[in-house]
């Protein structure tokens, strides 16, 4: 890498993210952005990337229970979006595409994340867990509730823990949370009602009872 | 456990930051530019490294097995032997039946006792009274709940319970407005359960109930000494010092107060709770 270039990377680093540039641009739905990436428009790629990248993060923080582990699947998932998106078959679902790709990444790291583990060689921080993420008006009682849980979903196999969450922390729907894990409704069905059983057992959180 | 309700997320914040976002945007931005280029420096040199290993292992391996075929072990399972047999010009070794290993006399009273069928309740009144109590918790009537169990109910029904159990007994009591009973429970689970990862939660609920239903303020703050000695999760110590803090002003130990207080400055050195705690630190 060339000097100059070394010397813009660090720029970018601190550099905010401008707004954008043309307010009627705004307004553009995922489709028309992703016709806009495709054509190699860069202000749609990062139009794109500040629309969603609240909703992925905060889900992979979450679901990983690291804000450091989460900006690397983050970043992986735009990485592979835009490098993907001529495969994306309906640009409508680019929300839920995203989020697809940054599940499987966060599959993927929890499994790096078991093997290391196993060798005593992950250093990883476990720096966002639900408690710590709480609001700051939440009472001490309703934080005791959330770490309780986040002992509970600790314990849980990930493919139950990541469709659990999706459902009952993020508030999806079950078709998205399928579409999400990539498998079948009536297995994300099963699986949520696998993990509702061992929350049940420890924790009593109202919950909505899924619809059929 | 009365005030999630789900989603969870509404109990949440957002921790996603401005700066990290645009960290992460620069990021993707460098990665973009340099991915083709790194993705096949990095492919190559694991490539070969992986090639070259292989080779070694074979070349050291390979003389050896020619010279010295190894007896195949008399473990050596069904699936291997047919493999042998398939192989034309190699003899196979006749294997007798591996007999029964001798059941270890520890091994089998260890699973007589998991396999220990729990005493079936004496009435079967008994046993509707057993699960009402806690289908009734579990939909948070903690009344009704407290009145299934009757007078005195809770003690007899902690002598037996898992810390799950007991959790869900200290939360009838408190909650039904029996503070008092709620406290046996949150005890035995701090006698007996110690190293169970919830055990910090219940020397913390100990502690509050000590301190704000009890008016114990010295009860309060060993419970609560022992909430912060068992590691209570990250999001609650700020909480627990808080409470710390206050039931060792209360109590009059204004030494050891400002002990915690140093602590917890040292810990959560950007707290919006100092001012509010300094004013327990004041001698009275």
């Amino acid at each position: 890498m060339s000097q100059p270039r070394v010397a813009r990377a660090l720029l970018s680093v601190v550099r905010p993210l401008a707004p954008p540039t043309s307010p009627s641009r705004v307004e553009q739905s995922d489709s028309a952005l992703v016709a806009g990436v495709l054509l190699g428009d860069r202000w749609c790629k990062r139009e794109i990337y500040v629309r969603h990248v609240d909703y992925l993060a905060g889900m992979c923080t979450r679901l990983l229970r690291s804000a450091e582990a989460s900006e690397d699947v983050v970043q992986d998932t735009f990485v592979i979006a835009f490098s993907k998106i001529g495969l994306l078959r309906d640009p409508e679902a680019l929300r839920g595409w995203l989020a697809a790709i940054a599940v499987s990444q966060v599959h993927r790291r929890l499994a790096r994340q078991r093997v290391l583990r196993f060798f005593g060689l992950d250093r990883g921080l476990d720096d966002a867990p639900l408690d710590e993420c709480a609001r700051e008006d939440l009472t001490v009682e309703a934080r005791s509730e959330l770490a309780a849980l986040d002992l509970v979903l600790q314990g849980l196999p990930p493919g139950q823990r990541i469709a659990w969450m999706l459902r009952h922390v993020e508030g999806e729907a079950l078709d998205a949370v399928a579409e999400t894990c990539g498998c079948s409704r009536a297995t994300v069905k099963r699986w949520i009602a696998l993990a509702n059983a061992r929350i049940k057992e420890r924790v009593h959180i109202v919950a909505d009872e899924d619809a059929s | 456990m009365t005030e999630l309700r789900s989603p969870v997320k509404h109990a949440l914040r957002n921790t996603t930051t401005q700066t990290a976002v645009a960290r992460m945007w620069s990021r993707i931005e460098a990665r973009e530019r340099t991915q083709p280029r790194k993705s096949w420096l990095r492919a190559w040199p694991v490539a070969a490294t992986l090639v070259l290993a292989g080779s070694l292992a074979f070349a050291k391996s390979w003389p050896r097995a020619r010279r010295d075929p190894a007896p195949p072990h008399p473990a050596v399972t069904s699936v291997s032997v047919t493999a042998l047999k398939a192989a034309p010009g190699i003899p196979v070794p006749t294997l007798a039946p591996a007999p029964p290993l001798p059941a270890s006399p520890a091994i089998l009273s260890s699973v007589r006792s998991v396999n220990r069928v729990p005493a079936a309740p004496a009435t079967a009144s008994e046993a509707v009274a057993k699960e009402t109590w806690r289908q009734f918790a579990a939909r948070g009537e903690h009344q009704k709940a407290y009145a299934e169990l009757g007078k005195g109910g809770i003690a007899l029904e902690a002598q037996s319970a898992s810390v799950t159990d007991l959790f869900a007994l200290a939360d009838v009591a408190r909650l039904s407005g029996h503070p008092t009973e709620a406290v046996g429970p949150l005890e035995r689970i701090l006698a007996h359960q110690p190293t169970d990862a919830r055990a910090s939660l219940a020397a913390l609920t100990l502690g509050r109930i000590q301190l704000r239903s009890l008016s114990n303020p010295p009860a309060a703050a060993q419970s609560l000494q022992q909430a912060l000695s068992l590691n209570v999760p990250t999001g609650l110590a700020e909480d627990t010092y808080a409470l710390l803090i206050e039931s060792l002003s209360r109590s009059g130990n204004a030494g050891a107060a400002r002990d915690a207080y140093s602590r917890f400055a040292e810990q959560f050195p950007e707290s919006a709770r100092a001012p509010e705690l300094r004013k327990w630190l004041r001698d009275p």
